[in-house]
């Protein structure tokens, strides 16, 4: 009889040096920017709302990159949600491309801005690393007057918070650490399996680069899961898709099914807020919504990272609140008001922009139209040039 | 002997018969356990931004 002869431990081996090889893989490729071509934005297919989540790592890397291409000039970071982000907008024509030209070499501008990102989240962590270096970087963020955000960030950047805190780059603040602990009244996340989660998903990708490297490995090899973005290309590489938005026309006034719909939400935006009010506390601002507010804002942004920060409050389209009879139009701007007041209060410099908006600058309910873009980029360059000439 | 004819089965053939298949094959499973771990950090139910 021949003994049988077993490889089982070249198989074992070959395990280990695989996992080892991916891991060193991931390690070598953190802190690299996406290959992207001709950055405009983190457009539909190369953010989660496309399934592909980004990393901080990617993010930063890529703000790094364009102050390496412009040395010497100010950094400005646009953050925010899909305002900002230039929904309604092409590539080709979002507002950032003219808020840059509209600033010449005043700053170099990077759009970090994306759908469903709160105020303080994605290009804040950025601004705040970048800043804690000593770079010269501004940050210009929007805040609509309903966004209900969280110090440690919200879905779907929720991961982000956790993987940037993971590796220190955020400067430490108790009152953000210990946040959702201490309010537990406030926090939108209550489950402390999530925040657990989120903590050890930032482990994993930090140790052993799971998510540098096969984040890349999807933008630059081949998809690897399917997504309801890509359906049937879902194999494809990240690389092959272009920015899908185009520029959306102005929103028609007769839509009535529209008006209506966004007319409601309004109203329940108001109403969740007013709902809550309580008799007895002597001012407003001892309401829940606007304590949990001020609380979420003090806690978001720690002192010392406030000066070069611009919050700006942008607006409904004005066609959705004349739908609004008068008392609920007094009711709406008191509301926007306090949203106003609640930064400024907390040091922010805060800009509103619903008198530089009309009617033919949106697309929707808050989204602009290439003419929005292009008027909120005149309006905003105009204020950062008094804005640093003041701190000249 | 008719018992020690065995018959070349694929574990055979990449586990008992040939090392740098057996080493080649544990690399690209040890990649893969790496990618598992990848997916299994992902969340389970996709954000869907709704805009109006």
């Amino acid at each position: 009889m021949t003994e049988k002869k077993s490889y089982s431990k070249y198989f074992l081996l070959g395990t280990m040096l695989g996992f080892l090889l991916s891991t060193a893989a991931g390690a070598y490729i953190t802190g690299k920017p996406l290959p992207l071509s001709n950055f405009v934005r983190f457009h539909e297919y190369i953010n989660p709302n496309g399934g592909f989540y980004l990393t901080y790592n990617q993010m930063l890397a890529q703000a790094r990159l364009l102050l390496a291409d412009k040395p010497g000039k100010p950094l400005l970071i646009i953050g925010g949600d899909s305002v900002f982000y230039g929904e309604g907008q092409s590539s080709e024509h979002c507002w950032t491309k003219y808020l840059q030209q509209e600033l010449g070499d005043d700053y170099a501008v990077i759009n970090l801005a994306l759908p469903g990102t709160k105020v303080f989240e994605a290009g804040y962590w950025v601004y705040e690393k970048l800043l804690s270096e000593g770079q010269n970087v501004f940050l210009l963020t929007d805040a609509m007057p309903s966004t209900v955000f969280e110090p440690s960030g919200t879905t779907p950047l929720h991961y982000m918070y956790f993987d940037a805190r993971e590796r220190g780059m955020l400067l430490p603040y108790a009152a953000r650490e210990t946040f959702s602990r201490q309010h537990r009244e406030w926090t939108l996340f209550k489950d402390e399996g999530h925040q657990e989660n989120l903590e050890l998903r930032a482990k994993l990708n930090h140790y052993l680069g799971v998510e540098e490297l096969w984040t890349q490995f999807t933008y630059s090899v081949a998809g690897n899961y399917f997504h309801r973005t890509t359906e049937f290309r879902s194999l494809l590489p990240r690389r092959l898709f272009q920015d899908p938005f185009e520029d959306r026309p102005p929103f028609e006034a007769s839509d009535n099914e529209k008006l209506e719909h966004g007319t409601n939400i309004v109203k329940r935006f108001m109403a969740g807020i007013t709902a809550l009010y309580e008799k007895g506390p002597p001012s407003e601002y001892e309401q829940f919504f606007w304590r949990r507010l001020s609380g979420c804002t003090q806690a978001s942004v720690p002192p010392n990272a406030r000066n070069n920060l611009i919050v700006c409050v942008t607006a409904i389209n004005p066609l959705f609140i004349d739908e609004l009879n008068e008392r609920e139009k007094k009711e709406y701007r008191h509301i926007k008001e306090l949203w106003l007041e609640n930064f400024t209060r907390q040091g922010f410099q805060t800009w509103s922009l619903n008198d530089k908006l009309a009617p033919e600058h949106y697309v929707d309910f808050d989204h602009l139209s290439v003419e929005g873009g292009k008027a909120m980029a005149t309006e905003l360059a105009k204020r950062l040039k008094e804005f640093r000439e003041r701190k000249n | 002997m008719a018992e020690d004819k065995q018959p070349a089965t694929l574990e055979n053939f990449i586990l008992k018969k040939n090392p740098w298949l057996a080493l080649t094959m544990g690399i690209i499973f040890g990649a893969f356990f790496h990618y598992v771990i990848f997916r299994l950090s992902l969340p389970t139910e996709p954000f869907i931004y709704a805009a109006f």
